[in-house]
């Protein structure tokens, strides 16, 4: 069972594996509505990305967006 | 765009292999992505994302659900070369945004509308500060308007290290490549160094400044009576920064860095790095910017040095966070090759956040460059190095100022404190007058005698946003006075230039 940190630094233990959606509907369902992707470990994944080991968690909403605009990478392939 | 957002469609991820993308794309007959594949490195894992019947081809990431995008605007159409190489076919790109709900939205857009008239780059233009041109990619080339916002800076902040007990210095801009294999440069840095040749030895045009800094304490002996020792330099670098990934002044190849490194005892680390917290604190307050954010950020998994040294830095910079009583966020991993930092963010006006400042500690390039020093007991013993800037880059802080006041920058930097304007020909000496008795005095003062209406020389000045306009009539001639307009149509009345001089003189002190 895969260890998880997330941002207020506490710890939760998770099914193997599970998305970053499903980890945001079990922690709140108005964040699994509002969760548009994620970062594990630092990294910007899709929301879809399934978690298989002990990583840092980061649920990012359209909220996060807000603070995005210095630090885009769209259009990139 | 509605219908699809309406169907609430998911979007699937695959993850394929090069082959298995090849046959899809030409299957589907889009040539462009087969062209896109043939570039990527074989083995690199390819995204496809499925969009009903739709495959799109993308590194990511993109939300699971078309239920996402009910909140959205087209924002623009352009046409765009295949490549970006005029040669090339022009394919259509389309730009969009989606949010939350309608007011997200709205609030986006306001958002964008405003920093797109604050636009450093636009705004560069119209007040003359500084151009790009395609020879120079990334370079900016400072005209007399920006360059005196850069010489205004950097005297305040020479002015600021002074004060706290820094000296200046100057190193090379090229050094020879065998110091930067030496200090673990082109081992971690390779793809960011500029490299030249001549007589057959290999030199780097320097990124930082920091082997430079250890050539100048390793001359002579230095004694633990010594320490700390604050070396600065406002030193030119060149970075080979992708062109992909320059945008104005925010990025760039080559800029002046507010650098020092501190040369130090263990024991001296704390206080050195709780000094410098607040000489950041103060310097980001006289240029206008109260919140600021701090955050460390540890060791990253390309680095130098042994798990020890890294465990007690680390703990060396939390602990002067904590005892400071500061908020600050840990950033895991991101620290530099050779020591954990902390970084220093500052919010603009328009709530965007920006990396400024930073102090790092450093226990190996010292020791990989043989500095030494005496220390009490006559043992030579490596000190300790911290890199720190306050403002970063130059370029890049000026592009933040300009932006964050939209351009009118406060009276202390502004490149033109005044302008003397006169109503017609007969005041031209008497305008001229002022002028200079006001550039004697230490301002920055021109005068437009040009034979046009007043109303549209004040407007003229007033975009290109003057503090202060000395409108000059028979009246003001006569008695030797002044109108004095200030920045956004405020009149000040009539007044002597020593009275004027008196409220340049406050602002510049108040940094207003």
């Amino acid at each position: 069972m895969p260890l998880i940190t997330l941002p207020d630094k506490t710890k939760k233990e998770i099914k193997d594996p599970l998305s970053i959606e499903e980890l945001a509907s079990e922690l709140s369902t108005g964040l699994g509505r509002s969760v548009i992707a994620g970062k594990v470990n630092g990294i910007l994944v899709d929301a879809s990305e399934k978690i298989y080991k002990d990583c840092r968690v980061q649920i990012l909403t359209s909220e996060d967006a807000r603070n995005w605009s210095c630090h885009r990478r769209w259009l990139l392939l | 765009m509605l219908e699809l957002a309406k169907k609430k469609y998911p979007v699937i991820r695959e993850v394929v292999d090069r082959q298995h993308a090849l046959e899809v794309f030409e299957s589907r007959s889009e040539p462009y992505k087969v062209k896109i594949i043939e570039d990527i490195p074989p083995g690199e894992p390819i995204g496809l994302y499925h969009h009903e019947e739709y495959v799109d081809m993308c590194r990511g990431p993109h939300v699971t659900n078309t239920k996402h995008l009910k909140a959205f605007k087209l924002t623009k159409i352009s046409g765009a070369y295949w490549k970006g190489d005029s040669k090339n076919e022009m394919l259509q790109r389309i730009y969009g945004t989606a949010w939350k709900n309608k007011k997200d939205l709205k609030d986006y857009l306001e958002r964008l509308k405003e920093a797109e008239k604050r636009d450093h780059r636009k705004l560069g233009r119209s007040l003359e500060l500084f151009h790009f041109q395609e020879e120079a990619p990334g370079m900016p080339f400072w005209h007399p308007n920006g360059k005196t916002i850069f010489t205004q800076i950097e005297n305040y902040l020479r002015e600021q290290q002074i004060q706290k007990g820094y000296q200046e210095i100057h190193t090379p801009s090229i050094l020879d490549i065998s110091l930067w294999k030496k200090s673990g440069h082109t081992e971690k840095f390779d793809q960011g160094m500029f490299k030249t040749e001549s007589e057959s030895r290999e030199y780097v045009v320097k990124p930082m400044n920091c082997p430079g800094h250890v050539q100048v304490f390793n001359q002579g002996l230095k004694s633990y009576k010594d320490l700390p020792l604050r070396l600065s330099e406002f030193g030119s670098c060149t970075r080979d920064e992708p062109s992909g990934t320059l945008h104005g002044l925010m990025r760039v190849r080559s800029f002046v860095c507010d650098d020092a490194h501190i040369f130090c005892t263990k024991d001296q680390v704390a206080s050195e790095v709780s000094d410098f917290i607040d000489m950041v604190f103060e310097i980001y307050r006289d240029f206008g910017f109260k919140n600021v954010e701090l955050k460390m950020a540890t060791r990253p998994e390309k680095r130098v040095g042994n798990d020890a040294v890294w465990d007690e830095s680390e703990s060396a910079l939390e602990d002067v966070l904590n005892n400071k009583k500061l908020d600050w966020v840990k950033l895991p991993g991101e620290g530099a090759f050779y020591g954990p930092k902390i970084e220093f963010n500052l919010r603009d006006s328009l709530n965007r956040v920006w990396q400024c400042g930073t102090i790092q500690i450093d226990f190996s390039m010292p020791e990989r460059l043989g500095a030494k020093y005496v220390n009490e007991h006559g043992n030579r013993q490596t000190p300790v190095m911290l890199h720190r800037a306050t403002l970063g880059s130059f370029e890049r802080f000026i592009g933040i100022l300009i932006e964050h006041y939209a351009g009118a920058l406060p009276v202390w930097l502004s490149p033109i404190q005044a302008v003397v304007l006169n109503i017609t020909d007969k005041q031209s000496k008497y305008s001229s007058k002022v002028r200079d008795s006001l550039r004697k005095s230490g301002f920055r003062v021109e005068s437009d005698l040009r034979n046009e209406k007043i109303t549209y020389k004040i407007r003229h000045h007033s975009v290109r946003k003057v503090p202060y306009l000395l409108v000059v009539g028979e009246k003001e001639t006569k008695k030797d006075l002044v109108s004095v307009r200030a920045r956004g149509a405020e009149d000040l009345g009539v007044m002597s230039v020593e009275n004027f001089s008196s409220i340049l003189s406050k602002d510049i002190e108040s940094k207003k």
